[in-house]
């Protein structure tokens, strides 16, 4: 077991090794300049430039930039943001938080939604409840999320109001910045401000998940054992929340693992379209401004905590079921 | 290790995710009171009681009705919405406008910008002039003395004592070849720079150094900064300390940045008025202008003119308008495309661009008027050159160009592009710069995701094809556009056709007009790329004019000389002034003392800015 | 002689069969009513982007200032954009450009999955084991940081046909060059479940070229899973498109896409032009669904297990 943790975690060393080569040469080969954004102001002169081009080593041939680059990282110095000057891992230590906190509860809330209903749908298979929820989630699956998004705040913060005039949630920001600031702002204030990104992140994911609830609720429901369990006379809600769900989950689990990449795109839209000031809206900035170093540390990241919960995934997957084995 | 073991580590791993990602949610309740009301109030206290002849600590908690006021005079605030986030606040190395609008707030210079456009005492005493002889010029020996007399009594908002040393401190760390600044010019024509006294700075420059008032706009100080050739890397850069009337007390990036009153401003405690001044980052200008309608922000920064019709008129809300210094126009490649960074355009002209005919043509079939009262609601004017705004235009008279089609088509012809084949789109035949044949196809380049540009652009390739001129767009990110000579940018090459963007100039119209219209000033790789003549436009009487203006202090002579080549530019049209663009922003109607200066941020007076009831 | 003689034998009976394949999955498809209703409505829309742009009578591209912003009335059913331009004419023309997108990037998918996924099925073993980890790794990044990427690299190439009509052609490339994946896998399991079945070692003994088998045998018995795969894909790719240019880094205007058509949707949403963000999304959303549907119904259709 902790021998085969150990394995998983060393073929993680050269896959991250890969993936880093693979985006900073995309990165390189981008088109677009730091030194682009010196060009607002009229007083600077070429000399201006060629002292920040050199200071920035933009001028280096490519296989130097990534040896300077990795030996960099490996130190644990993932480069200076060129924009803000600060450290990228200060950068992105500043908006994950914010990130995870958004997609954590999104998933946490898409799991409480997507599971009853798929279990109901499985149980009650080609009942009313179960054409009715099979087409919401295929709805679900099939909006736009950033479009979802805008009409979340073209309903609740811009046609509903409060009895003061105010929109009825707000659609932007962390917090009343009139009433709060970073360490006094309450609970509450935040969890309001929280409704509309979370909901839009949610929608991404609750009708794929009640579809893979509902369907391997139903692959699990027609296996032998439970009918076992049943003709063994225990209760049919023990029979389907005990047995029958404990082996459904597993799929489950690896598709919340796989799924991951796809939340933190859905992450991108939201933070772009409700102010949040997370990771994604970081990546977009930073794309914008051509920052290669913040890039490819938001895409290591982001790599990072895939690779992680891919490993977290498949550990639970083989701890559940017993037919996998480690070796 | 067994499963369950395992499945325990699991949920620890994802749970020490959850509260990294909780951590920041301090649960301590404050509740602003705005009525006197009656609430519940639990503490803890702990006295002494004598007990029996002897002394006793005792602690208890005790619930009490207390009644609570609100506090008189309720905090006074502004929250300022700003589309872009600075990216960092020191002056010398940030390249945003964004950041300007923040430490505008925090940081002063020793001279200003008025509302009006002239220069303003700030932390000097006086502005340095010829006039009241801070300024002297030694004709013979080239050497050009400015002299200021600091303010007395100037604190830092840490309570250090502002003096001469902090702006020499400021020369150092700009000179400091590893500070990293992000523009040297000026101070590097500085000889000699002294503190006679504490409060006296005296600068020296040679030769002589026509926009010199334009210097020492921010003052960093020494004590709360580090070495200069540490500048990048300064705590300072993300919290600065300054004279002004704010200070910084928090900065969640991507969200706000809070500033309060500077208790050590030198008019306190009168001023500033305003308690607390939030800076919120919203991700469009859009944003903001539905926060100032529903009373979220108080000043929405840096409107557009087709915005204006939006928020006029709306309960709460005032728009703030004036002439901006930034005008829209169209760059017109005078040398060909296909070679890279010509020094020759004189003998490789543009095919279509380098007859001055076919220039004068597309600003004949431009209908400016129709531009500005459709897209810009009238809210702006129409361009005629650089020097619309400001002193160096003064006395200069310059005519907008007519929309004239008739005209245009008539040039086009005599120019010997005709429409022969029937297809609408006239091609050489008997042209002088391209072969026989030649369709008249020309690409018009801006920035991606500006609507207005976008909208110019559709508008500008009717009124071209009208003309039989086919115009077609290909947009680039502005990081693209406005690359750099060692990124190959094809700007900066030459290997453009039409360009449209906005520049605007400085207060002193020098180094613009000169970068912009001196032949020196062409991009080429003998130059490194430097300069800003992208149209490689060449008149040797533009280049002596230019040269005559930097060489003298006398205002009048520079100011007709400028005149001078900007007729010239109006002859030769290598580039066309669509519109001047005007300075817009809102604000809540409740705010008072603010006055909008296209010259300096929009915070240069925050000190005067206060929340009416 | 031998081989050609089975060949032709083969090829006979595989269209018999066919024919009755599809009439069957036809039969089958037919039960399926949402997948029927999202057919039609598939139809009607590509009737709509091919007719409408012709029969309209506004221009796509052409302004028209004095009727800019006009809400949606019987003369503009979806109103006019912040140009003056109708939405509608637009919308349908800018169907037609998100539609192909989404055929074309699919096709390139198509085109990848199968080639990497035929190789690593049927040569196994160390060829499968590097082309499987690479799809694993691509799986692995988190795909719209990577699309972005991607789009930026391509602004920089120039190469005049890849940047022509907003980019279209840059944007379908990185679209099918980061949608291969999940094809591929689909089409490695297919194979090392088939490489062992009678039929191949019988093609195999009689001499056939492995190109041959691979082409001829085992891809058509692949293609089940792939033709479901691929039509979900489709409607991931539409929406990839339209999340693209939202965020400005899809299609560039004028050429309209239902993206980027809702690239300001949120500007001109909050100035009140609700409109302006409604529709465009309103038909991404109902073509997503209708193919969605369609790819439902012929998972139905074609898997034996999933009867009735």
């Amino acid at each position: 077991m902790t021998r085969y943790i150990i394995r998983r975690l060393l073929q993680l060393i050269p896959i991250m090794f890969l993936i880093s080569m693979i985006v900073f040469v995309l990165l390189q080969l981008a088109p677009g300049d730091p030194a682009a954004a010196l060009e607002d102001n009229p007083n600077l002169t070429a000399e201006d430039r060629a002292r920040f081009e050199e200071r920035l080593g933009l001028n280096d041939p490519l296989h130097i930039k990534y040896l300077k680059w990795l030996g960099n990282t490996l130190q644990g110095n993932w480069g200076i943001s060129v924009a803000t000057k600060r450290p990228v891992l200060d950068e992105i230590g500043s908006r994950l938080p914010n990130t995870l906190r958004l997609m954590i509860t999104a998933q946490v809330i898409t799991l409480l939604i997507a599971i009853p209903i798929g279990i109901v749908s499985a149980v009650k298979q080609y009942s009313l409840f179960d054409h009715v929820s099979t087409t919401f989630a295929f709805m679900g699956q099939s909006i736009p999320v950033f479009w979802f998004g805008l009409m979340l705040i073209m309903i609740f913060s811009m046609t509903l109001k409060t009895a003061d005039g105010g929109p009825l949630l707000p659609g932007g920001g962390m917090y009343d910045l009139r009433l709060y600031d970073e360490a006094t702002a309450p609970f509450a204030d935040r969890l309001r401000h929280m409704i509309l990104p979370v909901a839009m992140l949610a929608m991404l994911g609750v009708g794929t998940y009640t579809r893979y609830t509902r369907g391997s609720m139903l692959e699990v429901l027609r296996q032998d054992y439970l009918r076992t369990a049943r003709a063994k006379g225990q209760k049919e809600r023990r029979v389907v929340l005990i047995h029958a769900l404990k082996n459904a989950a597993i799929p489950i689990i690896t598709i919340l693992a796989l799924d991951l990449p796809s939340v933190f795109g859905g992450a991108v839209f939201t933070e772009t379209i409700f102010s949040w000031p997370g990771m994604g809206r970081l990546f977009i900035d930073a794309a914008n401004r051509s920052d290669y170093d913040l890039l490819m540390g938001i895409v290591l990241m982001n790599a990072m905590l895939i690779l992680i919960f891919n490993l977290i995934a498949d550990v639970l997957y083989a701890v559940l079921d017993p037919r996998v084995r480690f070796d | 290790m067994s499963q369950k073991q395992f499945v325990r580590l699991a949920l620890l791993l994802v749970g020490l995710f959850i509260l990294a990602a909780c951590q920041p949610q301090t649960v301590e309740v404050t509740r602003v009171v705005t009525e006197t009301e009656q609430v519940e109030v639990t503490r803890v206290v702990t006295e002494t009681v004598t007990e029996q002849g002897e002394q006793v600590e005792v602690t208890r908690v005790v619930t009490e009705e207390v009644e609570v006021t609100a506090v008189p005079a309720a905090q006074q605030e502004v929250i300022f919405a700003l589309y872009q986030e600075p990216q960092i606040l020191n002056p010398y190395i940030a390249t945003q406008t964004a950041s300007g609008e923040v430490n505008g707030a925090m940081i002063e210079g020793l001279v200003g910008a008025s509302a009006e456009g002239d220069y303003i005492p700030v932390l000097a005493q006086e502005v340095p002039s010829l006039a009241n002889g801070l300024v002297t010029y030694d004709e013979a020996a080239d050497v050009l003395t400015v002299t200021y007399n600091l303010k007395e009594g100037v604190m830092w908002s840490d309570g250090a004592p502002f003096t001469c040393d902090d702006v020499l401190f400021t020369y150092e760390a700009i000179m400091d070849p590893e500070s990293g600044a992000v523009s040297t010019s000026g101070y590097d024509q500085i000889t000699n720079m002294e503190c006679s006294d504490e409060l006296t700075a005296v600068v020296t420059y040679s030769p002589f150094y026509a926009p010199f008032t334009g210097l020492f706009g921010s003052i960093m100080p020494r004590h709360a900064t580090g070495a200069p050739a540490e500048m990048q890397r300064w705590p300072y850069n993300w919290h600065p300390i300054g004279t002004g009337p704010f200070k910084m007390t928090e900065w969640v990036p991507g969200d706000h940045i809070t500033l309060v009153k500077n208790e050590n401003y030198r008019e306190a405690p009168e001023k500033p008025y305003l308690d607390r001044l939030v800076i919120r980052i919203t991700p469009s200008r859009e944003v903001g202008m539905a926060l100032i309608q529903t009373g979220e922000v108080d000043f929405v920064w840096d409107l557009i003119e087709a915005v204006v019709p939006d928020l006029e008129g709306k309960p709460g809300v005032a728009v703030h308008i004036t002439p901006g210094i930034g005008t829209e126009r169209l760059l017109l490649n005078m040398a060909d495309p296909t070679i890279d960074a010509t020094d020759d355009p004189a003998n490789n002209p543009h095919p279509l661009l380098g007859d001055v005919r076919v220039r004068q043509a597309i600003e004949a079939a431009i209908n400016k008027d129709e531009i500005n009262d459709v897209l810009l609601f009238g809210a702006a004017s129409v361009g005629t050159g650089e020097l619309n705004i400001g002193w160096g235009g003064a006395g200069c008279e310059l005519t907008p160009s007519t929309f004239d089609p008739e005209a245009a088509m008539a040039l086009l012809d005599e120019a010997g592009f005709t429409d022969a084949d029937g297809d609408g789109i006239r091609e050489c035949n008997g042209c002088e710069t391209a072969a026989a044949g030649t369709p008249m196809r020309l690409k018009i380049q801006t920035t991606t995701g500006n609507q207005l540009r976008e909208q110019a652009e559709q508008l500008i390739i009717e009124y071209l094809a009208d003309v039989g001129i086919d115009m077609f767009i290909e947009n680039v990110p502005s990081a693209e556009l406005f690359g750099s000579w060692a990124s190959g940018a094809f700007r900066k090459h030459g290997m453009y056709d039409v360009l449209m963007y906005t520049t605007s100039p400085g207060i002193d119209p020098h180094s613009f007009m000169f970068d912009f219209f001196h032949s020196s000033r062409m991009p080429l790789e003998a130059n490194e790329g430097s300069g800003t003549n992208y149209m490689r436009y060449l008149n040797a009487d533009n280049d002596a004019a230019l040269e005559a203006a930097g060489a003298t202090p006398d205002i009048p002579t520079r100011q007709q000389l400028y005149c001078q080549v900007m007729q010239q530019v109006q002859q030769d049209v290598p580039m066309i002034y669509l519109y001047n663009r005007a300075e817009i922003h809102a604000t809540s109607d409740k705010l008072t003392g603010y006055q909008i200066n296209t010259w300096d941020n929009q915070t240069w007076d925050s000190e005067n800015w206060q929340m009416s009831e | 002689m031998t081989t050609n003689v089975t060949y032709l034998a083969d090829q006979e009976a595989a269209e018999r069969d066919e024919e009755t394949m599809l009439q069957l999955v036809w039969r089958q498809f037919r039960k399926h009513k949402m997948a029927v209703l999202g057919m039609t409505v598939l139809l009607l829309l590509i009737v709509g982007v091919v007719v409408g742009p012709i029969v309209t009578p506004y221009d796509i591209e052409r302004s028209s200032l004095r009727e800019r912003y006009q809400p949606p009335s019987l003369v503009h059913p979806f109103g006019t954009d912040d140009l003056g331009r109708d939405m509608l004419t637009r919308i349908l023309a800018g169907g037609r450009i998100s539609l192909n997108i989404g055929f074309m990037s699919m096709v390139v998918a198509l085109a990848i999955g199968v080639t990497v996924g035929s190789v690593a099925g049927f040569y196994g073993g160390k060829v499968d084991n590097i082309l499987m980890r690479f799809t694993d790794i691509m799986l692995t990044l988190p795909r719209l940081f990577l699309l972005i990427i991607m789009v930026l690299l391509l602004r920089g190439i120039n190469w005049p046909y890849l940047q022509e009509s907003g980019g279209i052609v840059a944007i379908i490339l990185v679209l099918g060059v980061l949608s291969w994946m999940s094809i591929a896998r689909l089409v490695r399991g297919a194979f090392l479940s088939l490489r062992q079945m009678e039929f191949v070692e019988a093609a195999r003994s009689l001499g056939l070229s492995n190109r041959r088998i691979i082409v001829r045998h085992i891809l058509p018995n692949a293609v089940t899973p792939v033709i479901v795969a691929a039509t979900l894909g489709m409607a991931r790719a539409i929406i990839s498109e339209s999340g693209l240019s939202f965020l400005g880094f899809g299609v560039q205007p004028p050429t309209p896409t239902w993206g980027n058509m809702l690239s300001n949707a949120q500007q001109e949403m909050l100035r009140g032009h609700m409109w302006m963000a409604i529709f465009p999304g309103l038909m991404i959303f109902i073509t997503v669904i209708a193919i969605n549907y369609i790819g439902d119904g012929l998972r139905d259709a074609l898997d034996p297990r999933h009867v009735g």
